[in-house]
């Protein structure tokens, strides 16, 4: 079974980088050969300069990696458990404490610095995961789904954490189902399906390059609409006119078709045009559009 | 109570151990044949047929009694860890109803266990000299012990939440399974005169302990048990007072199933500690004296050992490790205040085994945790190399149980001079199955999600692999007629070398597996 087909990706430095992808399309396969859990059968993966197979070692000091279950000792207390990936990061003990308190502070959690895991919430041991991946200041973040199942507060606590550390110069890359978080989130974004790569560019772009025409809407009034639709459909750049809610929605060719051609033409028509604004597709529609589901 | 038996039936056909637990029973009863029957020293004082049946009889009543209890151990504790028996107390089934249907099931698979070895039965039948009675008296024997087995390995499973408590409780009551099912037929031997079969009574000069030991070794050995029909080389009849073992079995079994059943209608819900557990907890397990010393000294194991430190760091780990020093200690002044035992090598040497089996059970489980939570997953992402991660555990195994063998080590030195059947090479072997077993355990422990197959697994490569790897070579060298004691002059250095090489190569393929992710994650 191939996972990852043709997968070309490049992500900038500072960038918050959203995963976007079905169940069992290759995001979590991609974060693992990124974490160098897993080799790639071919191909390379860089991560900062580092190749992922050759220098391992040289990208597990610069990476976090939280993967989508919490990987947590329930019965160890906070700190310890911190302080113990602290060692496994070869943290000088007389440094570690002060990184300890540090990232409990950055994540909210040092009033439970000495509660034992197993009493935490599901948030807070997210959270816990969040410092962990912390502890040896990584320039990477590689967090598979970090927001799953976690309460509306919870979330919008973790995204601020997240647009917190892009702002302290982190590169995050984030994997999640959550779209309209990762849309208002992320500055890039990528989305697979299959292993193979559908899109990746800048969020605000996404809209524009997988959409193949271009819709607006136009507010004319009532009695004039059979007026409008007869020019409108007379233009070759428009492709479709229907009358919807006392609006016209109008399609046209392409996405590059300049939308001025209906305001020209309703104007020349004699037709009173009250408002024109280009129908706004989310993530989660584009998301729809652009996949079939299909997973591996 | 039929759909949770057609789940267990079902879940059980999928696991690739079953079948091959049912291979390796008929395995096991196929190696005995054949190492009796080729064994040259040994002298028929019955006809062939009678005596590789009871040896087979011997060895397919010790693996119930072994693999039983432990295969029933987890079937409810499991349950209970994973939250789904909280679902099943949803539904309209009663306590009584589960613990029934889990003891169907396995009864059924130990049954099949049971059955796998019935087809070699057939070759002490063609040997001749084995009478149809002495057939039906192992049958009783073995049904009984299956039922009783049961009943040891589910009273376990109700009253453990981990895996490693109810399998410790599990040992336990199958040894009083054992000793209970040892009264019942001797007692049945005593009382019913129609009883064809008799044990020797136990001298009343026996500690209760000594007794117990004797009562159990005549299940296995006493001529008067089984054989005993064919030593006058006449069939001994069939009689009721035979069939009464498995009928009362089945009884003792019911009732401790239905104590099973009041046990984990009690306890199948998640309930906070009380403040008493934890005020007990607390005084009994948080470390009281030199306090200071032990937090610099877990300090220092962590900065030195990440890896190892995990083994010390939890208070039932510690405590392990603590029981087996009172353990060593007190059995080692036990023996050496007796007169009589001072001398006994073989004492010292049970010991020994005991806490090699420790050993093994505790490195078969070594990764198990890390798999479960996922945090071998974060391990292995950390800047840890792989062989920093093996070579990090296996010094923290080794240290856990390092004084106990220290003490066992200076005791046997000490004595050696006095020591009957004293012998280097054992005291070299044992030390190398000391550095051995860990390093097996943990190949095991890696590459099987269960730790009793894991725990199996490495008792079986460490010490049955090497002794069967010996065995065409023992009967070879004495087909050379290489002097008196062929035996004696190479099998110490050939099992010493067989555990080394085998140690090696599981040890590089465990770092290959981790190097190459090849084991099953969560």
């Amino acid at each position: 079974m191939t996972a990852l087909n043709s997968l070309d990706l490049t992500v900038q430095r500072g960038d918050l980088f959203g995963f976007i992808g079905s169940n069992g399309a290759g995001k979590t396969t991609t974060l693992r050969i990124l974490a160098t859990f897993l080799a790639p059968s071919a191909g390379q993966a860089y991560v900062l300069g580092h190749d992922v197979v050759r220098d391992a070692d040289a990208v597990r000091h610069v990476i976090g990696y939280m993967p989508d279950f919490f990987g947590v000792y329930k019965d160890m207390e906070v700190t310890e458990y911190l302080d113990f990936f602290g060692a496994c990061y070869k943290i000088p003990t007389a440094q570690r404490e002060k990184t300890v308190a540090d990232v409990l502070e950055l994540v909210g959690l040092s009033e439970k610095k000495g509660a034992l895991i197993g009493a935490l919430s599901r948030g807070m041991q997210q959270r816990l995961g969040l410092a962990r991946v912390l502890i040896h200041d990584p320039q990477l973040l590689l967090l598979d789904e970090p927001a799953s199942g976690l309460d509306p507060r919870a979330r919008i606590e973790m995204m601020a954490i997240l647009q917190e550390l892009q702002r302290m110069g982190k590169t995050i890359i984030i994997s999640s189902h959550i779209l309209s978080e990762l849309q208002t989130l992320c500055n890039r974004v990528a989305i697979i399906e299959k292993g193979r790569l559908i899109y990746t560019g800048p969020v605000q772009g996404v809209t524009q390059q997988l959409s193949e025409t271009r819709v607006m809407w136009a507010k004319v009034p009532p009695e004039q609409h059979v007026r409008a639709i007869e020019l409108l459909k007379a233009r070759p750049e428009v492709r479709a006119v229907e009358e919807l809610e006392e609006r016209l929605k109008v399609t046209l060719q392409t996405h590059d078709t300049d939308p001025s051609i209906i305001s020209e033409t309703l104007v020349q028509g004699g037709v009173k045009l009250r408002g024109l604004r280009e129908d706004e597709i989310g993530l989660e529609e584009v998301f729809m559009r652009v996949t079939k589901g299909e997973t591996q | 109570m039929w759909p949770v038996i057609l789940r267990e039936l079902r879940a059980g056909s999928r696991r690739w151990t079953t079948y091959w637990l049912r291979l390796l029973a008929a395995f096991a009863v196929v190696v005995t044949i054949a190492w009796w029957l080729s064994t040259p020293k040994i002298v028929f004082v019955r006809q062939p047929g009678g005596e590789v049946f009871l040896q087979m009889h011997r060895v397919i009543l010790a693996a119930i009694w072994i693999v039983v209890p432990l295969m029933t151990a987890d079937c409810l504790s499991r349950e209970k860890r994973e939250g789904t028996l909280g679902l099943l107390f949803l539904t309209n089934l009663r306590a009584w109803n589960i613990v029934f249907a889990k003891a169907i099931a396995t009864g059924l698979t130990a049954l099949t266990l049971w059955l796998s070895v019935i087809p070699v039965i057939t070759v002490p039948v063609l040997l001749g000299g084995l009478p149809a009675s002495e057939i039906v008296l192992s049958c009783s024997l073995v049904l009984g012990s299956i039922c009783l087995a049961l009943a040891a390995g589910m009273i376990a499973s109700a009253a453990s939440r981990r895996i490693s408590g109810a399998v410790a409780i599990a040992i336990v009551f199958s040894f009083v399974g054992h000793l209970i099912f040892s009264v019942l037929v001797t007692e049945l031997g005593q009382w019913l005169p129609a009883f064809p079969f008799r044990i020797p009574n136990v001298s009343d000069s026996e500690t209760p302990i000594a007794a117990g030991f004797f009562i159990i070794w005549n299940l296995y050995l006493s001529e008067a048990l089984v054989g005993l029909a064919t030593t006058s080389r006449t069939a001994t009849p069939i009689t009721l007072p035979v069939m009464l073992i498995p009928i009362l079995s089945f009884l003792i079994s019911c009732t401790v199933a239905l104590l099973a059943a009041f046990i984990i209608h009690r306890n199948w819900q998640d309930k906070p500690q009380t403040k008493r557990q934890t005020e007990v907890e607390k005084f009994f397990c948080a470390p009281v004296f030199l306090t200071g010393l032990f937090r610099w000294w877990m300090r220092r194991s962590l900065d030195r050992n990440p890896i190892g430190w995990l083994e010390k760091r939890s208070w039932n780990g510690r405590i392990a490790a603590w029981i087996w020093l009172a353990i060593m200690i007190s059995f080692a002044s036990a023996l050496a205040y007796s007169a009589a035992s001072r001398t006994d090598f073989e004492g010292y040497n049970v010991l020994m085994w005991m806490l090699l089996v420790s050993i093994a059970y505790v490195a078969a489980g070594s990764f198990r945790r890390e798999r479960e939570t996922g945090a071998l997953e974060l391990i292995l992402v950390t800047p840890l190399s792989e062989r920093q991660v093996i070579l990090g555990r296996l010094r923290g195994l080794w240290n856990q149980f390092l004084p106990t063998f220290a003490i066992w080590i200076a005791v046997v030195l000490y004595l050696s001079s006095a020591l009957k059947d004293w012998q280097v090479a054992s005291l070299i072997r044992f030390t190398v199955a000391y550095f051995v077993v860990p390093v097996v355990g943990l190949y095991f422990s890696l590459r099987s999600r269960f730790v009793l197959l894991s725990w199996f697994a490495t008792l079986a490569a460490c010490f049955a692999l090497p002794q069967m790897l010996w065995w065409p070579l023992h009967i070879y060298l004495d087909e050379l007629q290489m002097g008196a004691d062929p035996f004696l002059r190479f099998r110490q250095p050939f099992l010493i070398g067989a555990q080394l090489a085998l140690a090696a190569l599981l040890l590089w393929r465990l770092r290959t597996n981790l190097v190459r992710r090849s084991f099953s994650l969560r």
